[in-house]
């Protein structure tokens, strides 16, 4: 082999090595062209209803009316529902930190549904107490609004959620704990 | 004669562990919230983890002192543990009561006390006579009613107390809480609101007074 091809394979490989580096470095991404769906594959449809939100704020339940887009596919509509109710804990500054929901999931038995939110929805500081009652005002929301799904899981970011005190580890029943 | 003198040395060892086993006082446990790894909750300018234990230390005290019990502590100042720990600790000296002791920051000028038991929302399930397997997660129903009915009492005694002493009162609630995961003893966690001025004295007094309500203190008393 002459000296140009040696050279030339030392400095490819040099690129692909440095590449490779930053790849994995993630400092840069590659990005594959998607498939887009066009209208007419969707086969979802979404219309606006009203729902009830219900939280517990100054030692009593309130409950409240809004609307959301409904869609056909239910895991959509708890989505929006739960968005829903914790915009406006955040606008009632009873959440500190604005969260919202990064998954909705349904098991195939349907009887487990899957909450992830996009960070833990609990302040450190926060009594044991007061993260029972945020739990409790997705339950009674989502049973007011007629999700009929016994079991309900929490995560963030589809990990477990974990916390110091409450254990959310295995599924809540979907008529919570309150008595 | 070897064989004889060896009958006679098993079956007095076994007397003496079983009469151990039948006199010796079962403790009370008490296991403040946070260690060396976990510090709390930030509650004016202390740790979480200081105050419990210093609340727990009094209250054992107390303890000892007032109705000559044996009260135990999960940890030292500065140590780690694990939940796991804790509840194998509890379940291997066959505790008499499990207190798990949680402080944090009030919002108002009084004290909050809260009462929670462990529940997974099972509550309805019993246990079936002969041997059973049971989940970690289950092992609050063996003594659920005692539970139950000594978180009432506790509560009860709170809500009587005088207003300045005690503040609000709430519970007892049935929690899935991960402090009384897999503590076969009766085992409650009291979280106490702790507003900008309290004595942590007071406060241990007041639990040990409802302690001593009870029926294993009054037993013990008597």
């Amino acid at each position: 082999m002459k000296i140009k091809t040696y050279f030339g394979l030392f400095c490819s490989t040099f690129l692909f090595g440095i590449l490779l580096f930053a790849y994995f470095e993630g400092w840069i991404t590659i990005k594959l062209p998607r498939y887009i769906l066009s209208p007419a594959q969707a086969d979802h449809t979404e219309n606006t209803s009203k729902i009830t939100l219900a939280y517990w704020t100054s030692a009593e339940w309130k409950t409240e009316q809004t609307h959301i887009l409904r869609s056909s596919e239910i895991e959509e509509t708890i989505e929006h529902i739960v968005n829903a109710l914790l915009c406006t804990l955040y606008e009632s500054h009873l959440l500190k930190k604005p969260v919202k929901i990064n998954t909705v999931m349904i098991s195939t038995g349907q009887n487990e549904l899957f909450i992830s939110f996009d960070r833990n929805p609990f302040l450190k500081e926060a009594s044991i107490f007061a993260k029972w009652m945020l739990i409790e005002s997705i339950l009674k929301t989502l049973k007011a609004n007629d999700i009929k799904i016994p079991l309900v899981r929490f995560l963030v970011n589809q990990e477990p959620l974990e916390d110091q005190h409450l254990d959310m580890a295995s599924s809540w029943p979907i008529t919570g704990f309150l008595l | 004669m070897k064989k004889k003198l060896f009958c006679i040395f098993l079956f007095g060892s076994s007397l003496n562990a079983w009469w151990d086993a039948t006199t010796s006082k079962k403790p009370l446990i008490l296991n403040p919230s946070g260690d060396a790894q976990y510090t709390g909750r930030i509650i004016g300018k202390e740790f979480e983890r200081t105050l419990t234990y210093t609340f727990a230390q009094k209250v054992q005290e107390s303890l000892a002192e007032q109705l000559d019990m044996n009260v135990l502590l999960t940890r030292s100042n500065l140590e780690s543990r694990s939940q796991r720990e804790c509840a194998h600790f509890a379940n291997c000296l066959q505790a008499q009561f499990f207190i798990q002791i949680t402080f944090f920051q009030a919002t108002t000028n009084d004290i909050e006390w809260y009462i929670y038991y462990y529940s997974q929302g099972t509550d309805f399930m019993r246990l079936q006579p002969g041997f059973t397997f049971l989940p970690v997660e289950h092992a609050d129903i063996l003594h659920k009613a005692e539970t139950c009915m000594w978180a009432q009492k506790l509560a009860q005694f709170f809500k009587t107390a005088p207003s300045h002493q005690a503040g609000i009162v709430q519970g007892p609630f049935g929690l899935p809480l991960t402090s009384l995961k897999g503590i076969v003893p009766p085992a409650i966690c009291i979280e106490i609101g702790l507003p900008t001025q309290y004595n942590v004295q007071d406060l241990a007094s007041l639990l040990v007074k409802a302690i001593e309500q009870l029926p294993f203190a009054e037993a013990q008393n008597t």
